[in-house]
Parts: structure tokens; sequence; C-alpha cells
């Protein structure tokens, strides 16, 4: 039997009636109920997505900057700043931290076109493969901010917190990087955080909100929405 | 003579009132009598619309009180609403079917038993719990017993269903607290100049006092009456909640505030406090009375809900206020026999105006005048009025008794300011205006309106604008503005008519003539009922300061929290003791300025919890979980002896992906490793574990674990599962402040499932998961090796908590599952079992093994704990070098021992003492025992303890005691109590 | 509630860190110290009103250890910075 990858959430949400499909050996929410949820689009809507079968890699050391731009042709940034690149995204948390986001399955890449980039003048640099150690979570539609304001002290005004922006902070009591990652036109947020904390987060963030449209949904999800994205942009 | 009022409280030609849809109306009951009610009533608007005048009793003399302020500053409308205790009956908006009834009354308001309590107020003076109710000392548990069940207000509920509470953070440029004209003037003035902006507002719509004080607007143009009537943020960067109480004030501009049942968190960068002021009360016998009102709560009641609250009306009032009180109330029907002004002076302007309609109506008007007393039963049925020169004399020589079903008090203004104190402000009293107001306020901080003293529409909205727009600026440059006049330092025509010391003096005067004639108690704070002569008295006993009189009388400490009573009570301080104002100072304010429900200060509940991997698949197979710090573990699955015995015989599996787990690389990682432990680790080769032991400086144990070499420069390092995050910490603090060069750390904790496969079988079950040579040669004690097991990749380490062969699997986290269901069934036939944190804990103590936190303490070193072996002073400098050696040289006072319990005694409980009987039967304690179990494995109870250095020798015996005051017998034993060679673990 | 200024992560309340204690050198050379002057190091603290150098630690945010410069009596934070080899102690 080949060996199969579980997400923190899996559990959950099967008792939540998930459907699966199989995205590089991971076991990942296809949809809830079977049925792909209409679109985020009223005011209080807002998607909760497990995404936690996401590429996540560290790099660390004092040159981290230097080889993450070599690596992956993305302008120098600021501490909290993030770029987009063809195969995911670079999020510089630290002087010397950055974290870097892609598909599943994407990890090996990841460390590889980073670890290809390096000089010998970098000196130390560590490259640290944490995607079975953090659960990411994501926020999706108009009333994402909302939900996440009644969770974590963090601004999430545009003006204080633009798109493509990494911050660590404190969410349901716990810490987790917030990152904020528009996606299909529709205001998002990934919450990364410790793996062993992933189901009480989940539930945490249904239970805030229950005044709010909250829609339970997958990767079937985000499909539509590209391509209506794409209808969108060829009309 | 008085003349007979008519019971009968008709309300003729009732006006309008804002709020309420007087198409529609709903039932609702007061102590089970039905109560009709409109939507937007308020339950007090409705009970008063049907002549309900008695709400509550109150809280010592148990005295019948009604609606005074409805506006929730004063306690006499607290009723119970179904399970809910102490709900503002002014506040509260009625709705079908609710249950509302009286509260602190019994059998019934009308005829409380308790309100006996005022004809035994002899024996309930001021601190009456210093004094009486104290002897024969016998009687105490019958006092204890009556006044427990008379005190307390409000029922609580026990099975109330909870309800769902939640929070909020937001954030603001300015933050503007008030929604009247000077807030919202504010508000929308540091708005226009692009400043994000919230308003807040208690009430339901805003507008503040101007929605029920009729204003002249015309003066200001079509502009204010859009402000007010459009309100529905006309402009994006501001957004508004109305409903929400702000509560309090915290460093670095952070506000707490409610709505429903949402605490709101606030951090703005300026904050502009436009709280508005709370009318006063007056002092005069019986001026508790049902029937007697405020002012601004006769108007409430009059414009926003349509209820005129009686039908013969005298007001009594210190400024222009009470003349448009009596103005309003005779236009709505009511017949206001009289208008007595403290004032000597005629009033002037708008007021004159009123004057001259109510005297046209036939109204009496008293100039220099106050209100002496008031009387009925219970409900007010006369007011007596004398001039203010007169002092003394009978009740008949020189006062007035007016009959009436209502009085209505203007008494003076005090600035709702507890927001500002807590935000650093400061405020003195301005004797000419007789009100607490800021003069000097911390950098972004601002005020604008009554709280100001300012009580013209015209300064209030001028204030506002400039508030606002030197918040926005205060935001955008840090600086605050030099031009702008901080609160105080303007006073144009912005004092009220106000004449000098009106209230002031109402309140000050000297009572004595009156007290000549027993008219009743002047009440000064009607949440704990204390009147003026408690206060005269408190002070009279000593309790002179404001602060004491305060703590002893317990003014001002009830639901009101002093809005009614505070100012009041430091005159009476003050003129007692013969101090100025300023000198008698003020208690200090601290929030909740509202009151708040414990429920919306919990919120939500969030109780981060950890679990690992395998969760659920424990829970589905009968686990019982137990709460390990932060994590959720399997205890046992039913049977912890059954699951040790697998171990010893056959081969169990236990999830240890709590372990905390960090990566260590970098040419240095070795030196840091030798730098944080306590043993060797230069000459860790590759594929090599070793046990590593942290001390601190001070020598004492922090921490173990087992850390592996994978390669050069790829250290793999595991700590106790409840260290793991202090530990992390704990490092960070040495790599970054000067031992961090050349090595990186890197926690991954979650990116590891771990489970230890242990037993005499486990060798047998590995094989068949994996094709690598598990051979004792190829694999031996102590080492490491990376392999796929059921196709997955594993670092797998040879080490021996349990003492029994066994492998610590360690995969990445996402097949933790699937690996966790192979290897069980890898196992079925060779009799695998789950164990749990139980069994685990029986094995380990049969080995001896420490625990460190458990079998050591904050004073713990290793010497003292048997790891000696562990320690090596030879090697260069390392945390807790230089202490230890002081220990090594010294010798431990106290030694960690094992121990066997004598005679088949059961094992004594973790924490029990162990003592030395003296000569004289007293017991010396001399050690406790830190571990006890029964062993399945050697079917007796054995433990660990800490003992005095000089007994730990094999073979001697101690006693212990039990809780219950017995003694029992125990003897140390040295070295692990199975398997003392260690040859299970090394096959 | 108090706001602290990460050098990191910017101004976030102070709920996300955990004190660290004043600033304690430790000694260079340990074995060197006499006892009076180790135990000081271990036990013993200026514990000022005024000016005090202390650590506090990122924990809900970015793991960082800094110094922070705060007058205890007002409580007013003037300066967070990183260690560093080159400072004064």
């Amino acid at each position: 039997m080949m060996a199969e990858k579980q997400t923190p959430i899996y559990d959950i949400a099967r008792s939540q009636g998930a459907a699966f499909v199989d995205i590089g050996g991971w076991l990942v929410v296809d949809a809830f109920g079977g049925e792909q949820k209409s679109i985020p689009a009223m005011t209080r809507d807002v998607a909760l997505l497990d995404r936690s079968a996401r590429a996540k890699v560290l790099v660390d050391g004092a040159a981290a900057s230097a080889v993450v731009e070599r690596a992956w042709d993305v302008p120098h940034l600021a501490v909290n700043g993030g770029a987009v690149h063809a195969q995911g995204a670079v999020y510089r948390l630290r002087h010397d931290r950055y974290f870097l986001s892609a598909p599943p399955g994407l990890e090996a890449t990841l460390e590889s076109t980073t670890a290809r980039a390096m000089r010998q003048e970098d000196g130390l640099l560590t490259i640290t493969d944490v995607t079975h150690g953090q659960a990411e979570l994501w926020l999706l539609g108009p009333a994402a901010a909302e939900l996440l304001s009644r969770l974590c002290g963090l601004d999430f005004h545009p003006a204080s917190f633009p798109n493509l922006t990494a911050r660590e902070s404190s969410v349901a009591k716990t810490a987790q990087l917030v990152i904020r990652c528009d996606a299909a036109r529709q205001r998002a947020y990934a919450i990364v955080g410790a793996r062993s904390l992933g189901a009480y987060l989940w539930q945490t963030i249904i239970e805030a909100a229950h005044d709010l449209n909250l829609l339970l949904c997958g990767e079937a999800l985000l499909l539509a929405l590209e391509s209506s994205k794409e209808r969108d942009a060829g009309s | 003579m008085t003349e007979a009022v008519s019971a009968d409280k008709m309300r003729r030609a009732a006006p309008a009132g804002q709020l309420i849809d007087h198409e529609r109306s709903f039932i609702f009951t007061f102590d089970g009598k039905p109560v009709t009610a409109h939507p937007g009533d308020t339950i007090g608007s409705a009970l008063a619309r049907a002549g309900v005048q008695i709400l509550s009793r109150s809280f010592k003399y148990h005295r019948p009180r009604g609606l005074r302020c409805c506006a929730g500053h004063c306690p006499n409308c607290l009723v119970q609403v179904g399970d809910e205790p102490n709900v503002r009956a002014c506040l509260r908006a009625a709705q079908q079917d609710m249950v509302v009834e009286a509260q602190n009354a019994w059998p019934s308001l009308r005829r409380d038993a308790l309100s006996l309590t005022a004809l035994g107020d002899r024996f309930l003076p001021v601190g009456f719990y210093y004094k009486t109710f104290i002897r024969p000392r016998a009687l105490w548990p019958a006092y204890e017993w009556v006044l427990r069940h008379a005190a307390g207000l409000g029922r609580v509920n026990a099975d109330t269903a909870p309800a769902t509470y939640d929070k909020q953070y937001l954030h603001a440029d300015v933050a503007v607290v008030g929604g009247g004209p000077a807030g919202l003037s504010a508000a929308l003035a540091a708005a226009q100049q692009g400043a994000r902006v919230l308003l807040f507002d208690e009430n339901g719509e805003l507008g503040g006092h101007t929605r029920y004080k009729e204003i002249d607007r015309t003066a200001f143009g079509r502009d204010w009456g859009l402000e007010i009537n459009d309100m529905q943020s006309p402009i994006p960067n501001l957004d508004i909640y109305t409903n929400t109480t702000v509560l309090g004030y915290y460093p670095h501009n952070y506000l707490a505030a409610v709505r429903g049942n949402r605490l709101f968190k606030i951090r703005a960068a300026s904050v502009v406090v436009a709280t508005g002021a709370y009318e006063q009360p007056l002092l005069f016998a019986n001026n508790d009375l049902p029937g007697i009102m405020l002012g601004s709560g006769v108007q409430r009641l009059l414009h926003l809900y349509g209820v005129l609250p009686g039908s013969t009306a005298v007001v009594v009032t210190v400024n222009d206020d009470g003349w448009q009180v009596a103005h309003d109330l005779w236009r709505a029907g009511a017949t206001v026999s009289a208008v007595v002004d403290l004032r000597s002076a005629a009033p002037t302007s708008q007021a004159a105006a009123f004057k001259e309609a109510l005297e046209g109506a036939g109204a009496r008007v008293f100039l220099d005048s106050t209100i002496v007393a008031a009387a009925g039963k219970g409900a007010v049925q006369e007011a007596i009025i004398a001039a203010r020169g007169v002092r003394g004399g009978p009740t008949d020589g020189g006062s007035t008794r007016l009959p009436c079903d209502l009085i209505a008090v203007s008494g003076g203004w005090a600035a709702a300011n507890e927001l500002l104190y807590e935000a650093g402000a400061q405020i003195a009293y301005h004797e000419s205006q007789g009100e607490f107001l800021p003069h000097a306020l911390p950098p972004g901080i601002y005020a604008a309106g009554r709280v100001t003293g300012s009580h013209s529409l015209q300064s209030q909205i001028k204030e506002g604008r400039e508030a606002g727009s030197a918040a926005a600026a205060y935001c955008a440059t840090g600086k605050v503005q030099e031009n702008f006049a901080h609160a105080g330092e303007r006073r144009e025509e912005s004092a009220p008519s106000v004449e000098q010391d009106a209230h002031h003096s109402a309140i000050v005067t000297d009572g004595n003539g009156y007290e000549n004639v027993r008219q009743g108690k002047r009440f000064v704070c009607f949440c704990e009922d204390v009147t003026d002569k408690d206060v005269r008295t408190a002070i009279a006993e000593g309790y002179r300061s404001i602060e004491l009189l305060k703590r002893y009388s317990t003014i001002s400490m009830g639901p009101c929290q002093g809005k009614m009573c505070s100012v009041n009570a430091i005159l009476l301080c003050a003129h007692a003791n013969g101090w100025s104002v300023a000198e008698t100072g003020t208690t200090t304010a601290r929030p909740p300025a509202k009151p708040v429900s414990l429920g919306v200060l919990a919120g939500q509940q969030m109780e981060p919890v950890k679990v690992t991997p395998v969760h659920d698949w424990h829970r589905q197979h009968g686990a019982r979980m137990m709460v390990a710090g932060i994590w959720l573990r399997p205890e046992h699955y039913g049977d912890p002896t059954a699951e040790v015995q697998a171990v010893r015989q056959r081969v169990g599996l236990i999830d240890v992906s709590t372990l905390g787990k960090f990566r260590l690389t970098g040419p240095d990682a070795p030196q840091l490793l030798e730098r944080l432990y306590v043993n060797r680790w230069q000459k860790l080769s590759p594929g090599r574990v070793r046990y590593g032991l942290m001390c601190n400086d001070e020598g004492v144990v922090l921490d173990d674990g087992v850390t592996a070499c994978l390669e050069p420069q790829e250290y793999y390092m595991t700590t106790t599962s409840s260290g793991a995050e202090a530990v992390y910490e704990w490092i960070q603090w040495w790599a970054q402040s000067g031992w961090g060069d050349g090595v990186h750390v890197t926690p991954v904790s979650d990116v590891y499932a771990a489970f230890n496969l242990a037993g005499p079988q486990s060798r047998a079950v590995l094989s068949r998961l994996t094709p690598d040579d598990l051979s004792n040669d190829h694999f031996p004690y102590m080492h490491v090796r990376q392999m796929q097991i059921a196709g997955v990749p594993c670092r797998v380490l040879r080490i021996g908590f349990t003492g029994e062969l066994s492998y610590e699997i360690h995969c990445p986290a996402g097949y933790g599952q699937f690996l966790w269901e192979a290897l069980l069934e890898a196992g079925a036939d060779h009799g695998i079992s789950p164990f749990g944190v139980e069994a685990q804990r029986i094995l380990r103590l049969e080995k001896a093994h420490i625990i460190v936190g458990q079998d050591t303490d904050a004073l713990s070193d290793p010497f003292a704990a048997g790891l000696a072996w562990a320690v090596k002073l030879d090697k260069p400098a390392f945390l807790g070098r230089r202490s230890l050696a002081r220990v090594s040289e010294q010798g431990p006072a106290l030694r960690l021992a094992g121990f066997k319990m004598e005679n088949g005694a059961p094992p004594p409980a973790e924490g029990l003492q162990i003592v030395q009987p003296e000569g004289d039967g007293a017991l010396q304690i001399i050690g406790h025992v830190t571990s006890s179990r029964y062993s399945p494995t050697l079917q007796e109870a054995i433990g660990l303890c800490w003992l005095p250095a000089a007994m730990v020798v094999d073979g001697q015996p101690f006693t212990i005691r039990l809780d219950d005051g017995r003694l029992v017998q125990a003897r140390v034993h040295e070295g692990a109590f199975y398997d003392p060679k260690g040859e299970k673990l090394r096959t | 509630m108090l706001i602290l200024d990460c050098p990191n992560c910017g101004a976030r309340n102070t709920q996300e860190f955990r004190y660290g204690g004043e600033y304690n050198p430790r000694p260079a050379e340990p074995d060197a110290a006499d006892d009076a002057a180790w135990s000081s190091y271990l036990y013993m603290r200026h514990n000022r009103l005024g000016l005090q150098k202390e650590w506090w630690y990122h924990r809900a945010g970015c793991g960082l250890w800094f110094l922070a410069e705060r007058d205890t009596g007002s409580d007013k934070v003037s300066r967070t910075y990183f260690w560093s080899r080159e400072q004064i102690p």
C-alpha cells in the first residue's frame, strides 16, 4: 500500500463531510458535502480552507536575502514583505529568515533551487523543509479580515497590511504566521503555524464565525474561482 | 395642609415619543402581572406608562425606589429579567413575553418584609458590620445566615445555558467616545482630514443629549441637522458603532468597549473623549422616594418614549435646564404647580421665556429657595419648600407644602470624566462652575463638550471640531498642536448659567436646622443607602480622608460607582473637615466605567490544545486521554498493567510525537552543544546518539533528552515534551547573545511524528517493514539510522527509556497515521499492544530513570539526582560548570534514591513526606517521594525519593508519613529495579 | 495594554512578548570568578528605579530576543534593539 499523507485537518474534515482528492501523495479536501460551494461574494461571506499540504520551506542565514533573490529572481524585500515567482512566493520574516511557499509536492524544488544559488562566500545557510510540521489554513472572501480580527490583534487595514505581507503574531492565543495572499480577486489570508495546533485553530475559527456566512471549502472552490477569473478576463 | 393627590395616574395628552411605534404593542410581565409595551420601549418606560412607580427596594433599608435618571446611571431600576440579574430597566428593550421580576424584595415589592430594617436603622449605622452583629459570638452563625440572605442583589441561576460571546480587535487613527454634538463634530472633522476614525456611542442613535432636549438648531443651519439625521457614515473612513459602551482606557490609547455580547479591543493613535456629563441629585429629606426624578430623566421619558411620569409636578433647579424641564412638562399636559430655583436672580434668555409661559399657566415661582423635604407613603405626595435664608425652626415656620406626584430635580452636572482620569488627565474642581474639569491632557488625548464643562451647543460643536482636527493632525505628525487650547483653558460663554456655587452650597447646607425636625433621611448614595448623617458620623469617627470615607461608608461603591454621588460626597467631606475641595481630592477612577457582564469579559472559549498526528486513532481505540501540559495524550487504553506486561514480554508501541525536536546545523554546532550540555559532544560521530543533560549556571537541571549526529554539521536534538518551548527559548537566548556564530537551531518539533517500538520482539516487528539490516552489529544501542519503513523515510534512534530493546522511529508527520497503523499491523502476530503515558511511567520507573521536573525541581543538581556520570567537569567551559565544580567538591546534601516498600505495602502517593521520628513523638521532615508505582514486573511497590545523602545506601530503611498520619516503612534500593545491568537494552 | 516595539516586527501588544529579566552579562571567565562575584551574577540584580536595560522575547512573533531600555518608574520604553558584540555592555 502506498503511504498516504494526512494534514492535521484530515480527521475533522472527514467528520464534517469532506470529499478528498490525492495531490502529490496528500489527501487534500476537494469539497465539503460533495458539492462545490458558491463563490464568496457578499460582505459577510468567508471561505475556510485547509491547505496544509502546500510546500513550506524555511531559509535561514545571514546571506538568506542574497541567496533567495538569486534563486528566485525576486526583488529585494523589506522584513514582512513578499514576492511571487513562477512556482510560488517568498516572504521575508526576519533579517535572516525567509519563508518559501508553493503548491503541494514542490518542496524538493524549493529546496534544490535555493541550494543551487548558494555561493561559498554566503556563509552558513540552512534550508529546512517544514511542510509536514505546519498547518496552513486559508480565509478567503470579503469577510476574511473581519473574521481574523476576532482572533488576532494585527491591523488588517490595507494600508497597514497590503497584499503579499507576512507577519508573525498571535492568533487565537497561538503563535502563527499570517500572510495576505489575495487569490482570484478575493481577499485572502494564509495562517501558518504548528501542525499540532491545526485542529484547534480550525475549530476556533469556525466558532468565531458564528454570525458570518462561513463556507467550508476545498480545492474545488479555488478551481472555480480561477476559472471564473479567466472568464472575466476573457470577456 | 396637604391636598390629597389623586391616585389615578392618568396620562393625558401624552407626547408621541421618538423611539416608540404606537401602532404596535405587546405584553410582558412584571412580578407576574401583564404590562403593555410598544416597540421601542424599555422595560422602564413601559412600566412608567403603566403607572408602576416602585421598581425596586434599596440595598440596606429596603426603601421603595422608582425611575430616577432613565439613563442607566443610578441603581433604582435594577430588575431580574429571566435568568439575568441586575438589569437596568431604563435601558433594556422590552420584548414580547419577557419575564421581569423585582429584586431584593420579599414577599413583594409593595410589602417588602425587610423594609422593617429601616426601623432598626439604629443597628445599621454606617460601617455597621464593624460595630454590630458581632457579639455574643455564639449568635454569629445566626447573624451570618440572616445577613447573607438579606445581602446581595439579584439571583443567579447556576444552570443558565452559556451564551455566545466573542471579541473583535479594532484599529483607528482617532477614536471618539461619545456621539453627541461634540463627539460627532470631532469624528467628522477628523475623518474629513483623512484620518481613520471610529465613533462610539452607547445609545441606539447618535445625538447625545440633543435627542431628548429640544434645542434651537436654526442658528446652526442645515449642516447640523444633516449630521444628526443622515448619519449612516457618509464618509468611508469613519465607522460608527452605536449601542457600544466604552468601558475603560488602558495604556497607549487602548480602549475596551462592549456591544451586546461582543467585547471590542481598540487601539487608536489618539482619543477624543466627548462623554458628556451626569446630572446630579440634591440633598433633602426623603430624596429617594419614587416619583422624584432627575430633570433629564423626565425629559428622556417625555421625548424618547412619550411617557408623562406625573400629573402634578414641582421642579427644583440650580440652573436653566430645570426651566426647560418644567416647560416640557407643561407642554406635555402636566400641571406644573411650582418651579423652585436655588438662584437668587431670575433666569435670563430662553429660560426667561419659559418662566413667563409657566407663570402664565399658573405655576408658582420660588427664587432663592430650595426643597427641604419630600413626603409620601410609597411614592411622593408632597414637596416642602423653604427660602434659602431660613435655617431651622419648626416645619410650618417659613416653609410651603406643595402637593405633587412628581418632583423633577435639575441639580447640576458632573462631567463623565472616568476615561480622562484613566488616561492621565489632570482634573481640578472649578469653583465657579461647581464641576471637576480637565485642565491638562497627555499628548494624543483630547476632550470636548460637556465633559469639559461646555454646556452650550455652539461651544460643544466648535470644541468637537477643534478636537477632531487636532487629533487627526497629531496622528499625522505625532505632535500636539500648539494653537489648540486644551480643555479648561478657554472659558468663553461656555459656562452654564449657574450662579456661583449654587449646586455646591445646595449640597453643603448646614443640615443642623433640618435635623431638628424629623423629616427623613437625606441620601447621598442611593446604591448603598448612605445618608449625609452617615458621612458626618464616619468623619467624626476618624475616617476623614475621602479614601477612608469611601471604604468605611461604602459611598460610591455600588452599581453607580459614584456617578450620582462622588461629587456630593467630596463636597460633604470637604465641608465636614474644613478643607477645600482641592485639598480633599478624589478617589481613583478605574475601569469598567459602566457595568459589564463577566461573560463578555470571558469571551469566546479559546483554550489551545495540541494533538499528535495519531490523535484520532487513540480516541477511536479506547484511549483515555489526559492533559499533559498543552497536549492531549493517551494515558492508557484500558489496562495499563497489561500494557506494561506486553512491553516487557513481547512488544509495545507508544506515541511520543510530543517530544521537542530541533535541527542543529553549521560548523559550530558541536561547540554550541558543548556549551549547553554537561556532557561531551565534540567526538560524537555521525550515526551516534548521546543522552544530554542540560543545566543552567546555578548547576540546576533544566532538561534532558537525546541528540543524534546525522552527519557532520547536522544534529538532531530531542527534549522533553513539556520542556520543548522553554528549551528553545533558552537555546535561542544564548545563540542570540554571542554563542550563535556558525550554528543554526531550527525548531522541527511538529515536522516529525515519533513512536517508540519497545520490547523483546521489537526488532522482529521492525524487520518486517524495512529492508535494512537491524542486527545488533549493524545497528547498536545509542545509534541512529535513516531508513525506509513501510516505504516512509524515517530516522530511527536506538535508545532505552523503557529499559527494553527499543526503536524510537521519527517520520514526517503527514505519514504518522499511516506508519502507526503499519507498525501495529506488522506486530499483530507478535502480540503488539499500544501503550500510553501511564505504562511508560511504570516502565521507566522500573529502570529508575528520572523525569526532569517530576523527580527533580528548581534546586536539583545532577550530582544530587544521581547523574554524576553525565557531568564532564574536565571539558571546556559549559553552563553550570562553575557551580557544579563546587557541588562536586562538597557533595550534595540531599540525593535522589530508589526505594521499595516493605511488607507488600501499596505505593505511597507522590509528594508524601519522609520523616524521622524523634524521641518525643515529633516528626522531622527529611525528604519526600517524587515517583511511586506498583511494578507489575517485580510485583511490589517501587519509587524514587529525596533523602539526606548519608541515608542513600542500599537497604537503608526509612519512614514515609501517609496523609492520614500513619507511618509506613520503605528501603533504599540502589540502581535499576529491573535489569540492573541494562542487558536488555543492548541486545 | 502597553505597546512594545519589536526591532523586527514593529509595534505590538506586550501580550506577544515574554519578559526576560534585567540585563545581566555573564562573566567572561566564570572559573576565575570568586564565590562572591559568581553568586552576585547568579542571584543579585540592580532592580533600579529609573532606566533599566532588560531582555524581551517575542514569543508570539518573530521568536527573536532583544534588549529594551525602560524607565521602571514611568514604564516608558526609550529604545529596543538587538544584542550585538559591538555595544557597550
